[in-house]
């Protein structure tokens, strides 16, 4: 070997290091309102970066290699759960070699743990589309879940740092204390939605639609993930005339152009909804998504 | 030689920069849920669950690929390519086992068998068994996954169809704050039709039952990722895969004690994902460039001389709706043995979507020479449907 092969060698066989020991504990979450409230309930003894922007459907977050070291060097990561993050998370988590945030382990903190699910089916099979065999887990979009979903974070930040479980509990009911006054504040606010009727596109809406009042009669899609075809969109036009539908829950990773046909045909208005905080410049935190969506609802009723 | 030592030397530097010693044994299952719900009744908090011999079957999936073509060269027929039963599972907090088991009109195979490890420190991971070699992008590809619906000639021919071999390979995980993966392996040989690397005189002598040392195939591989903004990403790969000796060259006991071979690849994926509306839209730029370098043997099997060829693909898939995809696709390669030989195929392939679990492709193809064949037209309809375990992988995406 050359000396230029010698000393590489030796730099490679020498060469030591080792990642600084933070005084924080870095949190990978899934999507941007589970990082906001990962960031309320850690504070300042958290650094917390989302995977999703927001603006894609969770069914579809790209698989990017760039998560990868995020993973690997996290200490915990926050998801939905109830498989809601399946087409990326597991293969991600595989490749990330950080075994201390594989499922079950303590640094896997999963906001659904204490949820229970609306839709859970009956039939599991392909024949009905892309289903969430565990039930619907779409439950960030309703409010009265933020509390739960504070509940298991601060649960999640405590085990990975029993020293600070005082702080997590306080930021916490700090949170849930705001979330309570907002919620009042909404009750009054949505008063006018409760007995409306709407389709969304996917189903992917019905823990809003509970917390609103609101009768969900169908979804544009033929089944859940299955792009509808012109006899289902012909069906539902008949339905939405029929049962008087006024709203179309629009979210805003899927094409706007079905949707606007809808409106032509029915006469129900588009209201364009987040599943993920980020979606829109003004729904970047958890409040500010289900703010939005409120908003942008009553707009559209109005 | 040589070569292998400087894959090694800049593999120590980046692993030894991020060495952490921080194994420990797997902490016992964390029960996060007090109050877990049951999936048949959410209301019900307080059932228990009654024992189920199937609760640890493995996942389990089915996958059917087939094909009716019509060529110029060999008229039509509907190619029933295979039916192929996956399984997966966990074996303990350590190791996960996979196997995937083909079946094609040739009969039954095991196509993949292996063992990958779960908890290793140091983010390392080792496979054992037999899996496709970490070499390039595509070769480690199944059939049915390819963005063509036959194997092109680059992959068949220098590769060897798909990079199917038996051995282990060790991956690992820099500590980067860029993806950066590294591979090394050591195989029988690479390549599941690949007769050059037997190491027989193909008469039932040479080294049937076992080979030496630089016999073996050794494959280093270095892959990472460049961002461009959100919507766009690079992947570049660099792959290596080295016999040290070739002791048979065309079933002939080769007197060259430096008969070695050296196959190199590098891949470059360009994506465009957008993150609004990316269920309908997507595009993939796919390429792979090979060398191959290694002695050959005249017709007369009495004079060995090295030869270099060239070969590499080029695809587009372009995802316009949630029905559709299309894209066309190039292959250039030269022959191994005359490399101022060479076979140039062009094609399109638009794909049918009715989920994510079947596609439905038509593919338009020409396979020319450079020395005035009738080129030969091809035209493919290829059906491939799944049932079964739904895991999105990593490299699948």
């Amino acid at each position: 070997m050359n000396k230029f092969l010698r000393l590489t060698f030796s730099i490679g066989l020498f060469m030591l290091g080792a990642l600084p020991a933070g005084a924080v504990l870095r949190i990978v979450a899934t999507t941007p309102d589970l990082a906001d409230v990962t960031r309320r309930v850690g504070g300042d003894l958290v650094k917390v970066e989302s995977l999703a922007k927001g603006t894609e459907d969770i069914h579809a977050v790209p698989q990017r290699p760039s998560f990868v070291p995020k993973l690997n060097q996290a200490d915990g990561v926050v998801l939905l759960g109830l498989e809601a993050e399946h087409a990326f998370l597991p293969a991600l988590l595989d490749v990330a070699q950080n075994p201390n945030i594989l499922r079950g382990r303590p640094g896997y903190i999963d906001c659904a743990e204490n949820i229970v699910p609306l839709e859970v089916p009956t039939v599991i099979s392909r024949a009905e589309g892309e289903q969430h065999p565990m039930g619907n887990p779409h439950y960030n979009t309703d409010p009265r879940k933020g509390s739960m979903i504070a509940d298991a974070i601060a649960r999640g930040l405590s085990r990975l740092d029993p020293p600070h479980t005082g702080v997590y509990a306080a930021n916490r009911d700090r949170f849930k204390k705001e979330l309570a006054s907002k919620m009042e504040e909404w009750s009054r606010l949505t008063a006018p939605i409760r007995g409306k009727k709407a389709v969304s596109y996917h189903p992917d809406m019905s823990y809003l639609a509970e917390y609103l009042g609101l009768d969900l009669v169908g979804t544009i899609e033929l089944k859940a993930g299955i792009p509808p075809t012109p006899r289902h969109l012909e069906e539902l036009v008949r339905k939405m005339k029929d049962e008087k539908a006024s709203l179309i829950l629009r979210e805003i990773q899927y094409s706007d152009d079905t949707s606007r046909w809808l409106s032509d045909q029915t006469g129900a208005k588009v209201a364009a909804v987040a599943t993920m905080g980020g979606a829109f410049p003004d729904s970047q935190t958890y409040f500010g998504m289900i703010e939005h969506n409120l908003r942008t609802i009553l707009e559209a009723l109005r | 030689m040589r070569r292998l030592y400087y894959v090694l030397s800049v593999f120590l530097i980046l692993t030894s920069s991020g060495l952490r010693a921080q194994y420990n044994a797997p902490p016992a299952q964390v029960n996060a849920s007090a109050t877990p719900f049951s999936q048949t009744n959410p209301t019900d908090m307080g059932g228990r669950a009654t024992y189920n011999p199937s609760v640890t079957n493995p996942a389990m999936g089915l996958v059917l690929d087939s094909v009716a073509g019509h060529t110029s060269k060999n008229q039509a027929q509907f190619d029933f390519r295979s039916a192929e039963i996956n399984l997966s599972g966990a074996v303990d907090p350590f190791f996960n086992l996979y196997g995937v088991f083909n079946g094609t009109p040739n009969g039954v195979a095991v196509e993949e068998a292996f063992f990958m490890t779960t908890s290793l420190p140091w983010n390392l991971t080792v496979r054992g068994g037999r899996f496709f070699a970490n070499f390039g992008r595509l070769p480690h590809w199944h059939d049915h996954e390819l963005p063509f619906v036959y194997r092109v000639n680059s992959l068949d021919q220098f590769v060897g169809a798909e990079a199917q071999s038996d051995g282990v390979e060790v991956m690992h995980l820099f500590k980067t704050p860029f993806f950066l993966q590294g591979t090394l392996g050591a195989y029988n040989d690479i390549g599941a039709n690949n007769p050059r690397l037997n190491q027989t005189d193909g008469n039932g002598g040479g080294h049937v039952n076992g080979r030496p040392l630089d016999a073996l195939t050794y494959l280093g591989r270095l892959f990472t990722y460049i961002p461009i903004g959100d919507d766009y990403g690079l992947d570049l790969g660099a792959s290596e895969a080295f016999t040290p000796r070739q002791y048979f060259v065309g079933g002939v006991r080769s007197p060259d004690p430096h008969a070695a071979r050296s196959l190199t690849g590098i891949d470059i994926t360009f994506r465009w994902l957008p993150l609004t509306e990316n269920v309908y839209r997507k595009l993939t730029w796919g390429t792979e460039i090979f060398r191959n370098d290694e002695v050959r043997a005249d017709p007369t099997a009495t004079v060995f001389n090295r030869k270099t060829a060239a070969a590499g693909y080029s695809y587009v898939d372009w995802r316009f709706s949630h029905w559709w995809s299309a894209g066309p696709f190039g292959d250039y390669t030269e022959n191994i043995d005359d490399p101022a030989s060479n076979t140039r195929t062009y094609g399109a392939v638009l794909n049918f979507f009715s989920s994510e679990f079947s596609r439905f492709r038509l593919q338009l193809s020409e396979v020319q020479d450079n020395h005035g064949h009738t080129p030969d037209d091809q035209v493919f309809l290829q059906w491939f449907l799944t049932i079964g375990s739904h895991v999105h992988v990593f490299k699948d995406r």
